[in-house]
């Protein structure tokens, strides 16, 4: 019997190769974009499972006047040891810098290490990434010890066998290195290429290793057994207050901290909202391809009503036709599974690369995710086969073979409601792929309020270069083709530091953005003064002056701003105002803003060249050259200003970049699926199409009949996907304060490309049908 | 073997009566040769189907070797339909997708024979039909006679009681459709109840008794 299903099933197929293709294809790229999304989807969640033991990190959150002004796991170093020292619940804990970049020296050059971060000696006990030489116990034990990971090791000594050897960094302190580490696996959320032994922060005078300073490290713990998240963290309050909190009434500020177990930080930092919508992409392709499915079995199984006729006929009851339709289902959705499994592995590589995380392609071997996906193409094909199943197996063997009872299916209601769902979903995926390019577009071309073309940025990564920014102003002033030199701490795009201020007579501190500049800066980024007057380097008194933007002085009410004082360390004057300018993502809107002149400690960090050229190679070459005539040893670090502008809307760009390949894979399966539609049905009113030619239609005529309906149902898919649609970006816009207005113009177009899809996909079979020797057609009966 | 009473058979669109089939009344003993004649439209092929069990008349009682047909459920219905009857079409309906050989063997796999006497069966039917070297073609390399050879063929597999005939020579030429005029007539012989509907006199005279049919009632 089921070779006889088969062997019908298998040659129908072969006689119709537009069908089975469509079908099959269809099928199988929706398998893999949801194989794809679902890997996505798997990496996330699957983030940091890699360590034995159960970690939690620990994170603080500040509250100014009970108003909550930081919230994140950076904080002082001494919280780890004394934790463990006082309270019993807690059985280890280990500290990690935030990430630095260094300069390492083994021969002449220097050599760039970015994400090296300082790790207690406790690092190996409780995490478990992996040395691969050295003594895990000991390794992170001596001051100026240093673990690489073998790619690090590479590009310090060109070979990875140095445990042992010494290694220069930064020109001042020799470092031993103590093992090799392997690479962090993509999926952690600790990542680095050095590890640097914590007690050599203890041997640096500079670094504040007590409660009150130094907020640069992360702590982990680990809790003793049987002691919970929830007893551990009901200790702090008293802890915090005896530590640090007691001594802090006075400024009204306090402290909490909580733990987050490590499954739970990526995904507590990440939004969910990516995860969600892929998914939800994922389900809509998904639904697509079964609506194919379903329109087009259905429609060729009609042909297929005299078939039925002559099985009854001859002995079959409706049970076994309902399996036998319901086997094919089953088969063509398990060939287009392995199709599309297939597909999946041969892209993930360039997947990979879109969404930059590793996909991990063998987790689709697992049996938990195979489970998956056999449940998945059992329930596509029991779905998408189960209605024209007992759709058919209920004719009655004598309407069978009267084909115009059967015909009616062409023109019946479900198919029509589940083409209006196809193009809905197509049509608010393109309304939505063109406002989150418009939106993107919005950004990356905003009037910004500083001229970020042009701008060459210089890092200074030496102490001996930060603070000689005088001499190396001059020195590439004198560089053909630079017009303007500033030195600064940074430079605007992703944002600046915050630091604590009062104002005039207030008793409380704020927190306010805060960047250490020179005279040149405003001119160098083309910033407007709107009141007061800019720095002058040659007073010595405005070492100690402010300079603030417009939203400062409307935040703090300051009607007459210039001479008003603000305290930190000292009392500072106000002397000038500047124009508001986005020095942080447009995410968020512009903030008050103090523009201080007395870069402490290290000094100014960046020096920006603003540049005539057009030809950038040859002006680099020619301050590099000068770079290197002022100090060899100094490391030659650019970035121009609108490529770190680009950056920091890069995830955006990536996520552009995802949403519009899937909407437009969802958008051809859906096309597809009505190209083949349309054939199946110029195919079963080829008499009525003949019988019409005779009588004197042309060809124009018999298109319109026959596409009419379509454009129709297109036109009603609009009208459900607008609201949709609108309602969809207008919450996705929320995210941003600087967004576009939405206009009726992405929907317009999207109605249009709609519309023209379905023109192109349905014309070509109508006219074919339409261009037809009616004599032909009406003999084919 | 078949006893018609009163049956009716109509259609209702939008509160209209259409009728097919009027107060028929119809007796047929086992190893008849009947011939139902009558002008298209008069309701032929539909009291043929009902014959079947292919259709359900909307009044009346049909009894199938004493069993009131007219009281049973599809299932049973199927039942009974694939056990006793045989059906020969103008068309031939025969399985496109199908070879020879498959479509002979279709029958067989409904009533879920065993493969070996299946084998058998279909082996003896193709010898007895002489269509032995056609076995792996496809319906469509046939020509109109050989493929109603096989539809005759596939209608008396499971040795049927009765075989219903719609105009098994419709579409054939003359030569053509006395061949399987004359099979009916043999198969007649041998014990099997044969229904014909037929437009011609002559196939009608291989029968024993001829049915007329004018606007879904019987003419006396």
């Amino acid at each position: 019997m089921w070779i006889n299903y088969i062997k019908t099933a298998l040659r129908n197929l072969s006689r119709n190769k537009t069908y089975a293709l469509i079908n099959f294809f269809g099928l199988a790229i929706s398998i893999c974009a949801v194989i794809l999304i679902m890997l996505y989807v798997r990496f996330e969640f699957n983030y940091d499972d890699f360590h034995q033991n159960e970690i939690y990190r620990l994170s603080v959150k500040s509250f100014q006047e009970n108003a909550e002004s930081y919230n994140s796991p950076v904080f002082i170093p001494a919280i780890g040891p004394d934790l463990k020292n006082e309270l019993p619940e807690i059985k280890n804990y280990t500290r990690i810098s935030t990430k630095r970049t260094e300069y390492f020296y083994n021969k002449k050059d220097p050599v760039r290490v970015d994400d090296l971060i300082y790790a207690d000696s406790t690092f190996f006990e409780i995490f478990s990434f992996k040395l691969i030489s050295g003594n895990s116990q000991t390794a992170l034990t001596a001051p100026y010890s240093i673990i690489l990971t073998e790619e690090t090791a590479l590009k310090i000594f060109g070979e990875t066998d140095v445990t042992g050897r010494s290694v220069n960094m930064n020109l001042k302190d020799n470092f031993i290195v103590t093992g090799i580490v392997e690479n962090p696996p993509p999926n952690s959320t600790v990542q680095f290429n050095a590890l640097i032994s914590f007690e050599t922060l203890y041997k640096e005078p500079n670094n504040y290793m007590g409660w009150f300073g130094g907020n640069q490290y992360i702590t982990y713990l680990q809790l003793e057994e049987n002691v919970t998240r929830e007893t551990a963290q009901a200790k702090f309050p008293d802890f915090l207050w005896e530590k640090i909190n007691k001594r802090l009434v006075d400024y009204n500020v306090r402290y909490e901290v909580y733990l987050t177990d490590l499954p739970s930080v990526y995904l507590s930092e990440t939004s969910y909202t990516n995860i969600y919508i892929f998914t939800g992409i994922a389900i809509l392709i998904l639904l697509i391809a079964s609506i194919n499915f379903i329109n087009l079995t259905t429609a060729h199984y009609t042909r297929r009503a005299k078939e039925v006729g002559i099985r009854k006929v001859i002995g079959a009851d409706r049970k076994t036709l309902v399996i036998q339709f319901l086997s094919e289902t089953i088969v063509i959705s398990f060939i287009s599974l392995l199709l599309g499994v297939a597909l999946a592995a041969l892209l993930a590589p360039y997947y990979e690369n879109i969404i930059q995380k590793q996909v991990y392609l063998n987790i689709l071997f697992d049996s938990y995710v195979l489970s998956g996906l056999f449940v998945l193409f059992f329930v596509v094909g029991v779905i998408a086969g189960s209605y024209p199943a007992f759709y058919l197996s209920s004719f009655q063997a004598s309407k069978a073979f009267k084909p115009e009872t059967v015909k009616n299916i062409g023109s019946f209601s479900l198919q029509n409601s589940l083409i209006i769902a196809q193009f809905t979903i197509s049509i608010s995926l393109i309304i939505t792929t063109f406002v989150i390019n418009d939106q993107l577009d919005f950004i990356l071309n905003k009037e910004l309020g500083y001229d970020k073309d042009k701008i060459i940025i210089l890092s200074l990564e030496n102490e001996s270069s930060r603070i000689q920014t005088e001499l190396i102003k001059e020195t590439l002033l004198t560089v053909p083709g630079v017009q303007s030199a500033s030195a600064s701490t940074n430079l605007p795009g992703d944002g600046f530091s915050m630091n604590g201020y009062r104002l005039q007579e207030e008793t409380t501190s704020r927190l306010i953005n805060i960047v250490e500049i020179d005279d040149d800066y405003l001119k160098t980024l083309d910033i407007e003064l709107i009141s007061g007057r800019n720095y002058n380097d040659q007073f010595e008194s405005d070492k100690s002056a402010y300079l603030v933007n417009k939203t400062f002085i409307e935040t703090f009410g300051l009607t007459d701003p210039i001479g008003k004082i603000v305290h930190r360390n000292g009392e500072h004057k106000i002397i000038g105002v500047v124009e508001d300018f986005h020095f942080a993502p447009l995410h968020e809107k512009v903030k008050p803003l103090i523009l201080g002149n007395n870069p402490h400690l290290g000094g100014f960090n960046f020096i920006a060249l603003k540049v005539t050229t057009e030809n950038y190679s040859d002006l680099l070459k020619r301050i590099e050259a000068e770079w290197k005539n002022l100090n060899p040893s100094w490391p030659f670090e650019y970035n121009f200003l609108d490529k770190k502008f680009e950056q920091v809307y890069k995830s955006e760009e990536k996520f552009m970049e995802l949403f519009f390949y899937f909407a437009s894979l969802a958008i051809l399966i859906a096309s597809l699926g009505l190209f083949s539609l349309t054939s199946l049905i110029a195919e079963q009113r080829t008499k009525e199409i003949g019988i019409r030619k005779v009588l004197g239609a042309g060809v124009f005529n018999l298109t319109t009949l026959l596409s009419r309906k379509f454009l129709i149902l297109v036109l009603a898919a609009n009208i459900i996907a607008w609201p949709v649609a609108y309602l969809f970006v207008q919450n996705w816009l929320e995210d941003f304060a600087y967004r576009i207005s939405l206009d009726l113009k992405p929907f317009a177009a999207a109605a249009f490309i709609a519309l023209l899809i379905a023109i192109v996909s349905v014309s070509y079979r109508t006219i074919k049908a339409a261009l037809l020797n009616p004599l032909k057609s009406l003999k084919y009966e | 073997m078949i006893s018609l009473q009163n049956i009716e058979k109509y259609y209702t669109n939008k509160f209209v009566k259409t009728y097919v089939l009027r107060n028929i009344n119809l007796e047929i003993e086992e190893g008849e040769f009947i011939s139902i004649m009558g002008p298209s439209g008069a309701g032929k092929s539909t009291l043929l189907y009902l014959l079947g069990m292919l259709d359900k008349p909307s009044d009346g009682e049909y009894y199938f070797l004493d069993e009131p047909v007219h009281k049973f459920n599809d299932r049973k219905l199927s039942e009974l339909h694939k056990s006793y009857i045989g059906f020969v079409f103008q068309q031939y309906h025969l399985i496109e997708e199908l070879t020879v050989y498959e479509n002979l063997e279709t029958p067989l796999i409904y009533q879920k024979m065993n493969s070996k006497e299946r084998k058998a069966r279909v082996g003896d039917i193709l010898d007895r039909f002489n269509i032995v070297g056609k076995k792996d073609l496809f319906p469509n390399q046939l020509s109109g006679g050989q493929q109603q050879l096989v539809g005759v063929a596939r209608a008396v597999i499971s040795e049927p009681k009765l075989i219903l005939a719609d105009e098994p020579t419709g579409n054939l030429h003359t030569d053509q459709g006395e061949e399987i005029m004359k099979l009916l007539k043999n198969l007649n012989e041998k014990g099997t109840t044969v229904i014909q509907v037929t437009h011609s006199k002559v196939n009608a005279a291989y029968g024993n008794r001829i049915v007329n049919l004018k606007d879904g009632w019987i003419e006396r």
